[in-house]
Parts: C-alpha cells; sequence; structure tokens
C-alpha cells in the first residue's frame, strides 16, 4: 500500500515536521502549515523537522507557539490556493470569524504573539495583529490610548508636548 | 444542471440588501433627476474600499503599567501606524516624539469619510453646509500636516462651486497632492457636475498617480495644456459622471502610456470614445451617452464591454451608436451588442444584412461575446447572424433577450432554416447562455438553429422569469419541444434556471467588468 509519492506532502500522508519551544516542547504539525512561517520555510524546503531531529525555537515559549500554530494550521489550506482568489465567500467569512475569534486576547498574549508573528516571518499573522493593535487605537483620545498601550501615566512635560500636539493637529481632534 | 435559481444566491450579484451606508450617495433624492440619482447610484456604490476602516476592537489593558506595546520594534509599530485612519494616526503622533516620527515616516490614508461624525456611519452629506465644509477643511490640514506620500486618497463628501475660494482649495490640494505623491486617488464632487467648474489642470502633475477615479467633474481642458503633461504610472482610469470632450479623451489617452484599464460610466455628453493605445487592455463604457465606441488602434485591448450604453432620440427616431472595430488583434471579450442602436462596423465594413463574410469582416480573436435584444423586432432578429458571422471563433455566447415595448412581428417562421452555416455555431460554441427568455416563438426558434447546428455544444442555460409568464403552460411546451429536437451535439444540453431578477433589473458590476482578473465580466454565473 506504500504510496511511492509520499513524502513531499502534496499526495498521500501529508508531510510532518516537528518544531521545539523555547520550554523544550514538541509540536508535530503539517510542513504546509510550519511553511507559512518565512524563517522556517526554507529549513522545511531542505528537509530541516522531520524525523526525530526538530525545530528548536528559542524565542518562542510554547503557549505562544500552540497559538501560531493554531493560526498557521487554519490558514495553510487557504494559502495553499495562492491567497485563494477562487475560494468562496462563505470560505473568506469563516477564516474572518476565526481571526477576529483569534485575536480577542488578553495583551500579554497579543504581546508574545506580536514577537512571534515578527520572529518567524508569518506574513498573514503580523497584519492580523498589528490590525488589531490599530483596532485598539482608533477612535481614543492620545490619553486614552496611553492607557490602552500601557504607557505610564505622562510627566508635567509630556503633558504640555501632548497639549501643544493637540493644538497643532486641531483637525484630527474634531 | 444541479442549480435552480439564477444568479446563484450568495453570489454578490444582487446586493442591495446589504450595501452599506457609506456606499450610497446620500444625496437629497428630491434635487436629482431620477436618471443622475440611478447613474450616482451606480458610480458610488463601485467606489473602492479603501485599505484603512476605522472598526474598531476594544483591547484588554494590560495592567501591569509595563509600556510593552510601545517597546516593539520600530517595523512592527510602522506595520501598526499604517493601518491607521488619517485622524487616529496623527493622534498616536501625540504619544511621543517616538511616534510623532512614526506616523510622519509612514504613508498617509485619507478618507474623506472617516472625518464625518461617527466616522461616517450615517452616510454622506446630502447637501453643502457646515458639515461638509469642516469635512472639506479637515482634509486640507491632514495634506499640509503630513510630509506625504499618500498612497491612497478618496474624497466623496465636498460639494465644492463654482466660485473663487473653491476654486481656491481646488487648486491647492492638487498642489499638495502632486508635491507629496498620490498614487491612487478617488475623487467626487458633489452633487452633480457643474458646468463652470472645472478641475483645475493641475490634476496633470499628480505624475505618481497609478490609478485614478474621478466622480461628477467637468474634466480640465487639455487643449490649453502644455505639450508633454503625462501619467507615465497610470495603470486604471475610472471616470464616472464626467463631462468630457471627445479630444480630452484622446489627451489622457495619449498621455497614459501604460494605461491597462478606461472605465467610463454615466458620461454626461455625447461622447466619440475613439480608442488609440499601446497599452490598454479592457474598456468599459456603461450608461453613457455615446455617439461612436471606435476601436482604433489597441494592440493590447482584451476587453470591449458596452452596457446601456445610448445616444436617445432625434424627431421621435431612435438614433444609433456607431460601434467600430479597427486594429484589435487580441479583443477575445466583447459585449454587449445591440442590433437594436448598434451599427457594426468592422474594418472599413459596416456590417448590413447581407453583408458578405470575409476575413475584412470578421475578428477571429474573440472568444466570448454578448448580444442583447428584442426578438419581437423583426428588424434586430435579421441582423443576429448577421453579427454572429463577423466572430467566428466565438465559444461562449450569451443573449440577453429584452422585453420589447414596440412589437413589429415575427420574422418568417423559416427565417433560421434558411439561414446558412455561422461558422461559431457550427464549430466552435461551447456555452450558451439565454438569459430572461421572454418565452416567445422568434426566441424558440433561434434556440432550435443553436440546438441543431451547434455540434461542440456542451452547455445551453435558459434563464427563465419564475412567475411571470402569461401562458406558463405553453411555454412549457415549447421548451420541451426543444428539449427534445435533433441536436447536432449528440444529445440535449439544456438546463433551465430560475432568475432572482425583476423586470428592469440589470445584470452588470463595474468592478467585473473592468477587473480583468475576473473571467466573467458578464456575469454568466456558471461553473
Amino acid at each position: 500500500m506504500a504510496a511511492p509519492e509520499s513524502g513531499d506532502g502534496n499526495n498521500g500522508a501529508a508531510r510532518m515536521v516537528t518544531l521545539i519551544s523555547s520550554d523544550n516542547t514538541r509540536f508535530e504539525v503539517e510542513a504546509a502549515a510550519a511553511s507559512l512561517s518565512q524563517t522556517l520555510q526554507l529549513t522545511i524546503l531542505d528537509g530541516g523537522g522531520g524525523g526525530g531531529d526538530g525545530i528548536p525555537l528559542p524565542n518562542v515559549d510554547s503557549a505562544t507557539l500552540s497559538k501560531v500554530l493554531e493560526y498557521c494550521i487554519k490558514h495553510a489550506p487557504a494559502a495553499a490556493n495562492g491567497g485563494a482568489p477562487n475560494a468562496t465567500a462563505v470560505d473568506r467569512a469563516e477564516l474572518e470569524r476565526f481571526d477576529n475569534e483569534f485575536v480577542n486576547i488578553d495583551q500579554s498574549v497579543l504581546y508574545s504573539l506580536i514577537m512571534a508573528a515578527h520572529n518567524l516571518e508569518i506574513e498573514g499573522l503580523q497584519s492580523l495583529v498589528a490590525k488589531k493593535v490599530a483596532d485598539m487605537i482608533k477612535g481614543k483620545s492620545p490619553m486614552e490610548i496611553r492607557r490602552t498601550l500601557g504607557f505610564p501615566d505622562p510627566t508635567p512635560e509630556e503633558q504640555a508636548e501632548m497639549n501643544a500636539h493637540m493644538l497643532e493637529y486641531g483637525w484630527a481632534y474634531e | 444542471m444541479n442549480r435552480f435559481y439564477w444568479p446563484p444566491p450568495r453570489s454578490g450579484f444582487l446586493s442591495e440588501e446589504s450595501k452599506p451606508l457609506n456606499r450610497c450617495h446620500g444625496l437629497d433624492p428630491t434635487t436629482l433627476h431620477p436618471r443622475q440619482d440611478a447613474v450616482l447610484g451606480v458610480l458610488y456604490d463601485a467606489i473602492p474600499t479603501p485599505p484603512v476602516s476605522c472598526a474598531t476592537a476594544e483591547g484588554l489593558e494590560s495592567g501591569d503599567g509595563f509600556d510593552r506595546i510601545s517597546s516593539l520594534p520600530d517595523d512592527i509599530l510602522l506595520r501598526v501606524v499604517s493601518r491607521l485612519p488619517a485622524k487616529d494616526g496623527a493622534r498616536t503622533a501625540a504619544l511621543s516624539t517616538r511616534w510623532t516620527r512614526l506616523w510622519r515616516s509612514v504613508p498617509l490614508v485619507v478618507v474623506d469619510a472617516h472625518f464625518l461624525p461617527r466616522r461616517g456611519a450615517e452616510g454622506r452629506p446630502p447637501r453643502r453646509g457646515t458639515l461638509s465644509c469642516a469635512v472639506t477643511d479637515a482634509v486640507f490640514a491632514a495634506f499640509e500636516s503630513h510630509p506625504g506620500p499618500f498612497p491612497f486618497v478618496i474624497l466623496t463628501c465636498s460639494f465644492f462651486e463654482a466660485a473663487a475660494t473653491d476654486r481656491a482649495v481646488l487648486a491647492r490640494w492638487f498642489q499638495l497632492l502632486a508635491t507629496k505623491g498620490v498614487e491612487e486617488l478617488v475623487f467626487v464632487n458633489r452633487p452633480w457636475p457643474l458646468s463652470g467648474l472645472r478641475l483645475p489642470a493641475a490634476l496633470f502633475s499628480c505624475a505618481s498617480l497609478r490609478r485614478l477615479w474621478l466622480g461628477a467633474w467637468m474634466f480640465p481642458d487639455t487643449a490649453s495644456l502644455p505639450r508633454g503633461c503625462a501619467f507615465p504610472k497610470l495603470q486604471e482610469l475610472v471616470l464616472g459622471c464626467i463631462g468630457i470632450e471627445d479630444r480630452d479623451l484622446d489627451f489622457i489617452l495619449a498621455a497614459s502610456p501604460v494605461l491597462e484599464t478606461l472605465t467610463i460610466v454615466g458620461d454626461i455628453e455625447a461622447l466619440n470614445a475613439r480608442l488609440a493605445s499601446r497599452s490598454l487592455r479592457c474598456a468599459h463604457l456603461c450608461f453613457s451617452c455615446v455617439e461612436e465606441v471606435a476601436v482604433v488602434d489597441t494592440p493590447s485591448l482584451e476587453r470591449l464591454l458596452i452596457q446601456k450604453c445610448w445616444i436617445g432620440r432625434r424627431n421621435g427616431r431612435k438614433l444609433v451608436t456607431r460601434v467600430k472595430i479597427g486594429n484589435a488583434p487580441k479583443l477575445s471579450t466583447l459585449g454587449y451588442l445591440e442590433p437594436g442602436i448598434h451599427v457594426l462596423e468592422i474594418g472599413n465594413t459596416v456590417i448590413k444584412y447581407g453583408t458578405k463574410v470575409s476575413p475584412n469582416t470578421t475578428v477571429p480573436s474573440v472568444r466570448m461575446l454578448a448580444l442583447q435584444l428584442h426578438f419581437k423586432v423583426r428588424s434586430e432578429v435579421k441582423m443576429l447572424p448577421c453579427f454572429l458571422r463577423c466572430f467566428p471563433n466565438v465559444e461562449t455566447l450569451c443573449i440577453q433577450s429584452e422585453v420589447t415595448k414596440e412589437p413589429t412581428g415575427n420574422l418568417d417562421s423559416k427565417f433560421w432554416k434558411k439561414t446558412s452555416p455561422i461558422e461559431s455555431v457550427q464549430s466552435h460554441l461551447k456555452t450558451l447562455v439565454f438569459r430572461e427568455f421572454q418565452g416567445e416563438q422568434s426566441e424558440l426558434d433561434f434556440l432550435m438553429y443553436i440546438a441543431e447546428n451547434a455540434r461542440e455544444l456542451k452547455e445551453l442555460a435558459i434563464i427563465l422569469k419564475l412567475g411571470r409568464y402569461a401562458a406558463a403552460e405553453e411555454v412549457g411546451l415549447k421548451l420541451l419541444s426543444l428539449e427534445s429536437g435533433k441536436w447536432a451535439s449528440g444529445a440535449s444540453k439544456m438546463g433551465c434556471l430560475m432568475s432572482r431578477l425583476k423586470d428592469g433589473d440589470i445584470i452588470w458590476s463595474l468592478e467585473a467588468g473592468s477587473d480583468l482578473s475576473f473571467s466573467d465580466p458578464f456575469l454568466l454565473g456558471l461553473d
């Protein structure tokens, strides 16, 4: 029964790779999903991560990696269709729903996710988390933005600068 | 065929119900002529979606008082700031000198509707007033305070009048757009083009434009422009409800060496569109007043779409629009040709009833053809085989049957029997979509001709008007006789679908027609 073409991920059983988080947890995922990471893509193409080896990711802890892989697994099929120009509206709506739900998370998790998406160069995820932070900023005053993003309270000098800015950029505050 | 309705549900062709407010023109309908109202509806409906939105999200506060997001590297924060509308971006510039630097280094997206109260959720202002003027001022200030570039600018809320102050603002806007660099510009005046107010000639100094989308303006008089004015990067041009002279269209085509897509919708003056362009791949004219569409010299043209273009009537007589096809060796998609109002000219030959087929009267590159006609008007049906003979390699044919208001009686019932073989039908036709079947005998005669002659036919889709036939049983019997006819392709390839359209609905989409990556410009909706 052994399919002669097995191994390239297109036929038969999909090829699996192992990723190892900073706290030494091993994650086995389809190569197609892990390849959404630009950083990992070439290593995987060269055959890395297979067998018992695994690719170590010293900058990503297991909680974050499991979240990242959840994203990659969900988005891998659409990415395989070249950005899915022929995906149906239903498929797109489902991905959008998933994305919205996916970033509905605590800010410290979001922060780790931003760093992981950046380090692993996962384009879609980088856009998604940037959009989430942008959405958190929209419609707020500078003081509210400071609070949302966890800035310390402004010093009197910073407060004076902010006031001056508000005068100069009056059009942004009407 | 396992479908029942056409267009298929969820295909997005009919989306009136789900249209967001900011895609409606929002003008006071009592100030508009019904035709203006309809054309503006089409125009606003197709305004491109900006790359940033005003949608917000609540974020859980970090709580530990540690400035974590702000400690992220610049390139991550740049991604964040570039996703902010202009107003929100400018507010982050107040956070610190680092954030000011970030905001100024990110290209600015300006959408004037984002400056409306509640970010435009209530729609655009219906008339000129404090609100529309405040938006105009805010846009001006945003252009002034950011160094550029402006990759995407949408201005659809202002009412510019033919007054000196408004002309000054316009001139300054275009000066800022030109010097700071605008790549995609959508600029629609409200409510309707004013004869005394032209777009400033400085439009032609925006050399970085890739996409230009103008609405409800009088086009600049190009006769007074210096030679050498050009849009060296312009790829897409949309002229919506624009008053433009023939020579101005000639000028802009000549000045845009990489222009691929030209869309003219709701043109307000009788236009002679003479297309000459090395780069043009798609020309799309709709709801316009057009005397002539002439494909003069367009070696790259793939698609010529004409939808509901007419010139009107004079002394009670319908005037005709000339459709001329000259040098267009790549033209593969053409329609809707209307035998009722179009005079087709190929090369130098006017196609008349009885015109002899020769290489000079055919366009062999056309693969997809659409025609619109009244099957109860004898002269139109008579021209149908003549038009088909001009396009010998057509594989996909769309026939849109129109409701006849002034019937002239049917043709001789032997007309199709006596029609000599048509090459495309005999040898190439694979798909025929017959839309809005009215139940007429002359429609059936044509369909029978196709069935009996089209050897390569794979699918004949007939779109029926659900519940709208006076004699439904008779229509059913006619279709049965067609299905049991003698099919040249071996067996019946017929399938019937129920139209979801109402009388007067038009199946057409500006985006689908003008987007070359979309392979179904006539919205046939087949697999």
